[in-house]
């Protein structure tokens, strides 16, 4: 074939594009997947008994914050990340900001109670809370994974395994923030090595799968 | 050399904002000035691996039609040549992870590096468009062949194939990304 030929060819007929189609794209995704995984909350384990009471809702604000500032340090990353050129300078470890303070949180709720303690606020409402914590948490980011996977493949990642990595864990972010509604432990150091474990390990699964799903 | 660069820069930036807004003229004019670059960029690299002009020729032809199917993550606001730059190397370290080939030297260069060699003399690739439009969908290959091959516009097109003309142009843009994968898979050994 004749590159010039390729040349015309590309050039016939050519419509413009819209300057903030990943945007909406990615943005897209983010909805799609968060409205699956909250519907598979909905449809299997379902929201806990008492979630509207007023300690147990101050108990979920603190855990949406966590699960939601996975999800806004994540997502800007992304959309820096599917645009070839621009992933030198992103600051990719920002993403774990959010879990350096939810260990830092955790470490002084440990420091400030007594040893008894302890066992109690690592394994949360029961002894199987944390496997169920983490088992949930990456049931439900299957299809934000999914999803965010179908976004940025509209896009150019030139960093496959880093931009597998953020995506797993927003789709990790919007996992847990599916889970907060389902989740019976209330206390600091559960929710920051339980959530954080399963957000991590999505980005983690993530990373294995980019460069495979991700070329173009 | 550096006022080169940025002269460069500044008229390849001009093409890109024009053909982004439909502006056909300058999108030639740009992919043909891509091209001078790319394959001078490309037959360099090739060579220290021992690959000839005509793997360079494929792999800048891959590289348009990427450059093409992906023009909409080129933010307006940013440098044109790292944008450029940065598809070059993707589309290169691909190449060798594709080919087995090993180029455990490949220097990390700066994104000038792209724009600063030229190189007009063209082959042929081994590349058959024929062959290559009969190996993706039949949807994909009319719309092709239509919008982009005869230059007929999306809405003859649309009536020719009975489709809506968001289908046609949808139909146009798929074909052309399975085209680009159709290219990579040739190399496949």
């Amino acid at each position: 074939m004749n590159t010039n030929r390729l040349i015309d060819l590309l050039s016939t007929n050519l419509e413009p594009v819209s300057h903030d189609r990943l945007r909406r794209t990615l943005i897209l995704g983010m909805v799609t997947g968060g409205t699956a995984a909250f519907a598979v909350m909905l449809a299997t384990v379902g929201p806990r008994a008492g979630l509207l009471s007023t300690t147990h809702l101050e108990w979920s604000g603190i855990k949406l914050l966590f699960s939601l500032s996975v999800v806004g340090m994540g997502s800007p990353l992304l959309i820096r990340l599917m645009q070839p050129g621009l992933e030198k300078e992103t600051h990719w470890a920002l993403v774990w900001l959010p879990f350096m303070v939810a260990m830092v949180a955790a470490l002084l709720a440990f420091l400030f109670c007594g040893h008894q303690e302890w066992r109690e606020m690592l394994l949360g409402a029961s002894t199987v809370s944390p496997a169920r914590c983490l088992l949930l948490i990456v049931f439900f980011s299957a299809i934000p994974l999914a999803a965010l996977f179908w976004a940025i493949r509209e896009g150019a990642p030139t960093r496959l395994k880093l931009c597998g990595t953020i995506a797993g864990v927003v789709a990790g972010g919007l996992g847990a923030t599916a889970y907060v509604l389902t989740c019976r432990s209330d206390t600091m150091p559960f929710i920051a090595i339980w959530y954080g474990t399963a957000m991590a390990f999505c980005g983690f699964l993530g990373a294995q799968i980019g460069p495979r799903l991700l070329r173009w | 050399m550096e006022e080169l660069a940025y002269d460069q820069e500044r008229e390849l930036r001009a093409l890109i904002t024009a053909g982004l807004d439909g502006d056909a003229e300058a999108y030639h004019r740009l992919l043909e000035r891509l091209t001078e670059h790319l394959r001078a960029y490309y037959r360099r690299h090739l060579a220290r691996i021992g690959h000839g002009p005509a793997e360079a020729e494929d792999l800048l032809q891959e590289v348009l039609i990427a450059v093409h199917t992906h023009r909409h993550t080129y933010d307006a606001s940013q440098p044109f040549t790292p944008w450029m730059h940065a598809i070059a190397r993707y589309k290169f370290l691909d190449y060798l992870r594709r080919t087995k080939s090993s180029l455990k030297d490949m220097p990390m260069e700066s994104a000038e590096e792209l724009t600063a060699h030229s190189d007009m003399g063209a082959v042929e690739s081994g590349l058959d468009l024929q062959r290559l439009m009969s190996r993706i969908s039949s949807k994909a290959r009319i719309a092709i062949q239509y919008v982009k091959l005869q230059g007929l516009s999306v809405s003859e097109a649309a009536t020719r194939c009975g489709m809506s003309e968001s289908a046609v142009k949808v139909a146009v843009h798929r074909g052309l990304r399975a085209l680009s994968l159709r290219i990579s898979e040739e190399r496949r050994p």
